[in-house]
């Protein structure tokens, strides 16, 4: 069997939003939408005061309560655990969006416009306007088409770049890293087997595909 | 089954440069002509330190050629009235227009004169971006060569916002323009300020995370919990400007608990240690030959330092005879007088700097001070050796770095000495592991640091210094700041009037100082990539000084503060646009040591917006139009674009009567460059480049380090004496004295052999008291700035998509405030405050933070924009507005630091 | 952007579903009940299904993509929404049926697909998951005893509309049903607090807890009281009927109206741990905008 999934190792991690940009850049995403961003937290009182930066987006989950609510099927789990959402299906009930519980989905039902209206579409706006994913759900899709593509041309996605998520490549501190975590000898597995690790809302038990190393073990 | 990759068809290879931290190697792809992605170029992940991938900032590069607020056509103001509140009412005018009035004002200059009444050039030039603009200026510094002299000495920051000590003291010590520890070999680093997480680019960022994985220990100590003290293994808030304080202590404990541990071997032969001083302070020397004396142990007498097979004393007081020379014809001839060590004086000079000294001044537990000056030892692993490129090298894996405003102003030079006395004494100065310097920008050639060292007479690093001997000192300043007259330090390279005290250019506008020229203004000025009049100090003070310049030429890519003044505004091709090769790889800026070197090229990856030109193309027509295309064709020929296109191995050189276009201009400095990686051996053109991007050679790692060459050559660091900054401190002080000049006498006070320690807050505070004539309790808060790392250089503050994620980091929104010191004041996050220094105000929104020290605030970036299209729509102030220019705060250097006094009030409840 | 933040996403449409929905099978099966117990209530079949068509009908309006609206229907095996459309098929036209046949057999047989609905309704919120304030299993009874209070309150305000069943319903068991349905709305909000307690965004809390004196005093006191004074006062009995369905109706539309717009704080974000940076240490973990188990 096979589940992608993305590992965060929040040690690397410096917050640059770099994977944000990419993210941006590859899925031509609305302006304000980001299927992948990095947060900034701040833990404790000053003097003992922790920073961290925390990526996030779809967790892909193994139960995944967008799949489950969406009436339409447009969200689903594909086999090799990514969740999927097949636009030309989905109503824009915005269901999925109040069912995950990392907030990794949004609805935008305008063209992109970075500078607003008043100043039209851009020409690169023009050119990838994804009108398929106007008024219905969107989120990451861990890059699904360079999964295909690698699958299909025997590339391993988290390690060769036609088969990896452009965020995971844009990466300068090389903190998210993609991979089969069924596959033992993956590079995630390697990872998730030397570091101590979470998931963000263990507690609700969605099954997240999300992994943050923070500590070596 | 083979289809499309998704990741795109056509990708076209380029560079980004926008940063210092620069230059990466990137892809973009496009589709039917037009940019839709920036992607890694993960063809030459192998080459690059950086894996072949590129920050966030290159990211914005889409949006910046699309961008609707650019200008697209060149424009002639036609309001001759200037000033913030006037509309220049900018009309389109054709390219011919703009080109002839330039070369009509540049002719005249040419036949009425170069220099003005006052002694100054009567062309200046402004470009930002710590050089980087030259990487998107294509020909234009052929055309600027067929100028000179220009002065570049308006500045927009360069020396108070960039790491400005260590650019001189780091030049002078050990060739570091930039200081950087051996990252991939490193296992301590005590990091003062610098913020390299946000301003090392992407070498910077993913060798600090390789180090991290490793289990690096990166100690930051810093007011408030930047990035970088986010990514540290601890962080230790100090007071603001008592940074030296801090290292003296660590000093103190090496030297006075620990001082069996140091690398005895290395201050004996690698340093100025052992050498003798004389009651004047000057070196006890050889009355023959005239060279410094160390006293040797074996025969017991003192020798010149150079006598083979000695072993010096390090520590130690002895009673000799020699001469000491002090400045000018200074000189002593000493009977059996007591001389000491250089080390012992200063074991003695560092005594009273206890942790439990610093812990007061710095409000840091003096057990923290000690316990990381003891760790710094112990990773230090003294006596360990490590093989490079087949020789063994000494393996010290831990440094000091510093960051702006601390390297800055006042107490700059201390904390620069320190760091490196830290390195000194451990033995860790350009070794494996160790503190390294990675550029040269005073020191020739800039090319390779290895190649410009040299030896001195006295057995150290031959250093470039301005002449302060009364033949030879530059009494009449040749450029607005004054460089060379007041600070011998700078040199005299390409860089050196950049480095300024570029403050002193804009205030001497207003008023200059006793017995000094009044400052002229330039006739022309050209301005690219620049905007002094929101990035520099006094902001407001700037903007109304450029208004008052005659004739502005600005390279504009949407409108700005300061090209609101300018007469012409030129636009030129953006980032993704043009065609430009340079040289990569080596050791360049920051942490750019790389294992390669060679050329990249910048190409255009769309079809230009409106009718913007190529600035090869401009350059072309302005040397043309006056009538200076031969020369321009010349300098092309030597090689002012990057590649000398003749040498005796190849040449590719250009017609010097023919006006050249574009393309055939780069295509022979491709095949030059291809030639010169080569030995001439291969000649490929700019189709290869166009198609590859780049092409590189191998660098050896060997040259990371001036190790070898400096045993090879039996040079030594001048450290941690400096009898040389003393000499020349007292000789510029005659020479100012004899022109009747007193006002820089506090800066003379800086060149002192082993610096003094200073209460620098008080300093500041004073400074403010006395020229504003106020009570500086009024103003209880620091306030500093700290580096975004998604603006930081890029000049992209009208890019949304930069604005959009650079808000993900929480301390872009405002003014940074420790949350519970807001709640003692009311305060609470999202609140609408109004931030006063005794020099001005400006407002903003309040940002509640744990991670600062209550005493201190924080601004972030610099922002502040009234005419930037969208950026001026961001309300978050600078502190720019707030920082004076003052000479009481100016160092010996030049240098400022980024750092006031301010008080806050509310103006309004958080929404 | 840490901290829970409130979702904007199903605005006062979503929240016209869950009123007029659940008010109308509310409606439906109250009148069904209270029909076993001798009142003539076929007639509002009619409004019900009128209700719960206007319910669906703001959701239609909501909907990015209403052209492909009848997609809803796709996935029954795992979506409420799906199930909530279809049985809706079902209960709109039986509703209408009822009116004209006026049959109370068949009103009591809509009050199944209506039952069915409201069930939906509630597990629709508890389904999702990314707002706490929805997915605590003590929305399922609020939802059904509020949409059912909120049918009675309907049948109240318009019970004397049919000669006989304002008699019928204070001699009977009707009023008891009514006191008893006030009662166990109570309990269900107290309940529904009661989980999300520590188990909720503060500022989630914070709403309720502004909700919690107007859903006490109007919707739970102020009915139980004037049912108890209709019981007394015979001659009122009308109008103190009328005023407490008024209240009873007021209440659950405005508890459901602050738990759908303005409780519904998402998750928000949280990590277990800060990392080990380099050869430092690890340190505690935080989740923003939640109050700290006690």
């Amino acid at each position: 069997m096979t589940r992608y999934v993305m590992v965060a190792d929040i040690n690397r991690c410096v917050g640059c939003q770099t994977c944000t940009a990419a993210c941006k850049h590859t899925n031509a995403t609305a302006p304000g939408v980001q299927w992948r961003k990095v947060l900034d937290f701040e833990v404790g009182t000053y003097p003992n005061v922790r920073r961290a930066f925390i990526p996030v987006g779809c967790n892909h989950c193994l139960d995944a309560p967008c799949a489950d609510v969406c009436p339409t099927l447009a969200t689903y789990k594909r086999p090799d655990g990514i969740v999927s959402i097949n636009y030309d299906l989905c109503i824009g009930c915005a269901y999925c969006i109040q069912a995950c519980p990392y907030q990794a989905r949004d609805r935008v039902d305008v063209p992109n416009k970075a500078y607003g209206k008043e100043f039209g579409q851009m020409k690169h706006e023009q050119k990838v306007p994804h009108s398929e994913r106007r008024a219905v759900a969107q989120k990451c899709t861990f890059c699904s088409d360079r999964i295909d593509y690698g699958t299909a041309n025997g590339l391993t996605p988290g390690i060769d770049p036609d088969a990896t998520p452009a965020c995971a490549n844009a990466c300068i501190a090389n903190a998210l890293i993609f991979g089969d975590i069924d596959n033992p000898n993956s590079n995630v597995s390697e990872l998730l087997r030397t570091h101590k690790h979470f998931q963000m809302h263990e507690e609700l038990e969605t099954g997240s595909g999300f992994y943050y190393l923070w500590e070596r073990k | 089954m083979t289809q499309e990759s998704p990741t795109g068809k056509t990708k076209i290879p380029t560079y980004c440069y926008q940063c210092v931290a620069g230059p990466d190697l990137l892809n973009v792809r496009v589709e039917d002509g037009i940019a839709t992605e920036i992607q890694p170029n993960f063809g030459a992940a192998d080459c690059t330190p950086a894996g072949g991938k590129v920050c966030v900032k290159a990211f914005g590069l889409i949006q910046k050629v699309y961008n609707p607020h650019r200008i697209l056509t060149p424009m002639k103001r036609t309001n001759p009235k200037k000033g913030r509140e006037e509309d220049p009412k900018f009309v389109p005018i054709s390219w011919d227009e703009a080109l002839d009035a330039i070369a009509e004002k540049v002719n005249k200059i040419q036949a009425e004169g170069k220099i003005d009444a006052a002694g100054y050039p009567r062309v200046a030039a402004s470009f930002g971006g710590g050089g980087t603009s030259t990487y998107y200026m294509g020909t234009f510094p052929a055309f600027l060569s067929t100028l000179t002299p220009i002065d570049m000495g308006f500045g927009s920051g360069q020396g108070v916002k960039c790491y400005h000590s260590e650019h001189l003291y780091g030049e002078l010590w050990h060739r570091a323009f930039i200081v950087a520890p051996d990252t991939p070999k490193c296992e301590y680093i005590i990091s003062f300020g610098m913020n390299i997480e946000a301003s090392g680019g992407v070498c910077g960022v993913r060798r600090h995370a390789d180090a991290r994985d490793r289990g690096v220990k990166r100690i930051q100590v810093e007011p408030h919990l930047s990035q970088t003290g986010a990514a540290s293994s601890e962080w230790v808030p100090i007071k603001p400007k008592t940074d030296p304080a801090f290292m003296y202590a660590l000093i103190h404990v090496l030297l006075h608990e620990q001082r069996d541990r140091l690398d005895k071997v290395f201050l004996r032969d690698r340093t100025g240690s052992p050498y003798l001083v004389a009651p004047n302070g000057y070196y006890l020397r050889d009355p023959e030959t005239k060279k410094p004396l160390v006293y040797d142990l074996k025969t017991k007498q003192a020798v010149p330092f150079d006598t083979a097979n000695i072993e010096p004393a390090l520590e130690g007081q002895f009673v000799l005879s020699g001469i000491e020379l002090g400045a000018d014809d200074d000189r002593w001839e000493h009977q059996d007088i007591k001389v000491t060590t250089a080390f012992e004086k200063l074991i003695e000079h560092m005594k009273p700097f206890t942790p439990l000294w610093a812990a007061r001044v710095c409000d840091v537990d003096n057990k923290i001070i000690r316990r990381i000056a003891l760790e710094y030892l112990d990773h230090a692993k003294v006596g360990e050796t490590i093989e490079v490129d087949g020789r063994t090298m000494p393996l010290r894996p831990v440094a000091v770095t510093l960051g702006k405003t601390v390297n800055n102003g006042w107490g700059g030079y201390h904390c620069c000495w320190a760091r490196t006395m830290l390195a000194v004494l451990v033995g860790a100065l350009e070794v494996p592991g160790g503190t390294i310097g990675t550029t040269v920008r005073i020191n020739r050639p800039a090319s390779d640091r290895n190649d410009s060292v040299k030896l001195s007479e006295d057995g150290f690093l031959a250093y470039p210094m301005n002449p302060t001997d009364k033949e030879n000192w530059l009494a009449t300043p040749d450029v607005r700041n004054a460089n060379r007259t007041l600070v011998p330090l700078v040199g005299n390279s390409a860089w050196s009037q950049a480095l300024g005290p570029t403050h002193l250019a804009w205030m001497q506008q207003d008023k200059g100082p006793d017995h000094w020229p009044q400052a002229t203004k330039p006739d022309l000025w050209f301005v690219y990539r620049t905007n002094p009049a929101v990035s520099f100090w006094d902001t407001n003070q700037i903007t109304k000084t450029i208004a008052t310049f005659p004739f502005t030429v600005c390279f504009a890519y949407t409108r700005d503060e300061t090209n609101h003044m300018a007469d012409i505004l030129l636009p030129d091709r953006t980032d993704l646009e043009g065609l430009q090769l340079i040289r990569i790889g080596g050791t360049k800026f920051i942490e750019q040591f790389w294992d390669h070197q060679g050329f990249a090229l910048r190409q255009p990856v769309t079809e230009p917006q409106g009718d913007t030109r190529d600035f090869t193309w401009i350059s072309t027509e302005l040397a043309k139009r006056c009538n200076m295309l031969e020369q321009y064709n010349k300098a092309l020929n030597r090689g002012a674009a990057g590649v000398a296109l003749k040498t005796d191995k190849y040449d590719f050189s250009l017609d010097v009567t023919q006006e050249h276009d574009v393309e055939t201009i780069w295509d022979a400095n491709c095949k030059a460059a291809s030639a010169e990686i080569t030995g001439g051996k291969e000649q490929q053109g700019l189709d290869y480049y166009k198609e590859k991007g780049y092409r590189l050679t191998d660098f050896p790692r060997i040259k990371w380090y001036l190790t070898a060459k400096m045993e090879d050559e039996g040079v030594r660091y001048e450290l941690p004496y400096q009898e040389t900054l003393k000499r020349v401190g007292v000789q510029l002080g005659r020479r100012l004295h004899e022109k009747g000049i007193s006002w820089w006498d506090e800066q003379l006070e800086e060149y002192e052999a082993l610096p003094d320690m200073m209460d620098f807050q008080a300093l500041w505070e004073g400074a403010l008291e006395r020229n504003f004539g106020v009570d500086i309790s009024d103003y209880p808060f620091w306030l500093v700035t700290s580096r975004s790392m998604q603006y930081a250089w890029g000049g992209n503050v009208s890019i949304q998509m930069i604005r959009e994620v650079s808000k993900n980091i929480g301390t872009h929104g405002g003014l940074v405030m420790n949350t519970g010191r807001a709640h003692k004041m009311g305060l609470k996050d999202g609140d609408r405050v109004e931030i006063t220094s005794p020099l001005s105000a400006t407002r903003g929104i309040l940002v509640t933070r744990e991670g600062i020290r209550p005493d201190t605030l924080m601004l972030m970036g610099q922002f502040d924009h009234w005419a930037t299209p969208f950026a001026k729509d961001f309300n978050v102030p600078s502190m720019n507005a707030l920082v004076p220019m003052l000479l009481d705060l100016t160092d010996s250097s030049g240098s400022g630091a980024d750092l006031a006094r301010v008080k806050i009030k509310k103006i309004g409840e958080a929404k | 952007m840490l901290a829970p933040t409130l979702q904007k996403r199903w605005d006062w449409r979503a929240a016209g579903n869950f009123i007029c929905g659940g008010t109308g099978t509310g409606l439906m099966i109250i009148a069904a009940t209270l029909s076993t117990m001798g009142l003539n209530t076929t007639a509002y079949a009619l409004l019900a299904s009128v209700l719960v068509t206007a319910g669906l009908g703001l959701v239609w309006l909501e909907i990015g993509r209403p052209l492909r609206s009848m997609n809803v229907f796709r996935n029954p095996a795992t979506s409420w929404m799906t199930r909530e459309g279809m049985v809706a098929i079902l209960l709109i036209p039986m509703g209408l049926l009822t009116f004209f046949t006026e049959s109370s057999s068949l009103l009591v047989l809509s009050a199944l697909p209506a039952a069915f609905f409201l069930f939906a309704q509630a597990r629709i919120l508890h389904m999702a998951k990314g707002i706490p304030a929805w997915r605590t299993n003590a929305i399922n009874p609020l939802i059904l005893s509020t949409g059912l209070t909120e049918g009675m309150g309907v049948l109240l305000i318009l019970i004397g509309l049919t000669a006989g069943n304002i008699e019928a319903f204070f001699k009977g068991y009707g009023w008891i049903v009514a006191l008893s349905l006030v009662f166990l709305r109570g309990v269900a909000w107290i309940n529904y607090r009661y989980s999300l307690a520590n188990n909720a965004p503060e500022a989630t809390l914070k709403v309720l807890e502004r909700s919690n004196i107007v859903i006490v005093l109007l919707g739970i006191a102020t009915p139980i009281v004037l049912l108890f004074m209709g019981k007394h006062y015979v001659a009122y009995q009308l109008p103190l009927a009328a005023t407490a369905g008024l209240f009873m109706v007021f209440c659950g539309w405005f508890c459901k109206y602050q738990i759908i717009i303005y409780a519904a704080y998402y998750q928000g974000f949280s990590i277990a741990h800060t990392p080990a940076r380099g050869g430092g240490k690890s340190g505690p973990g935080l989740k923003p905008g939640w109050r700290l188990p006690q």
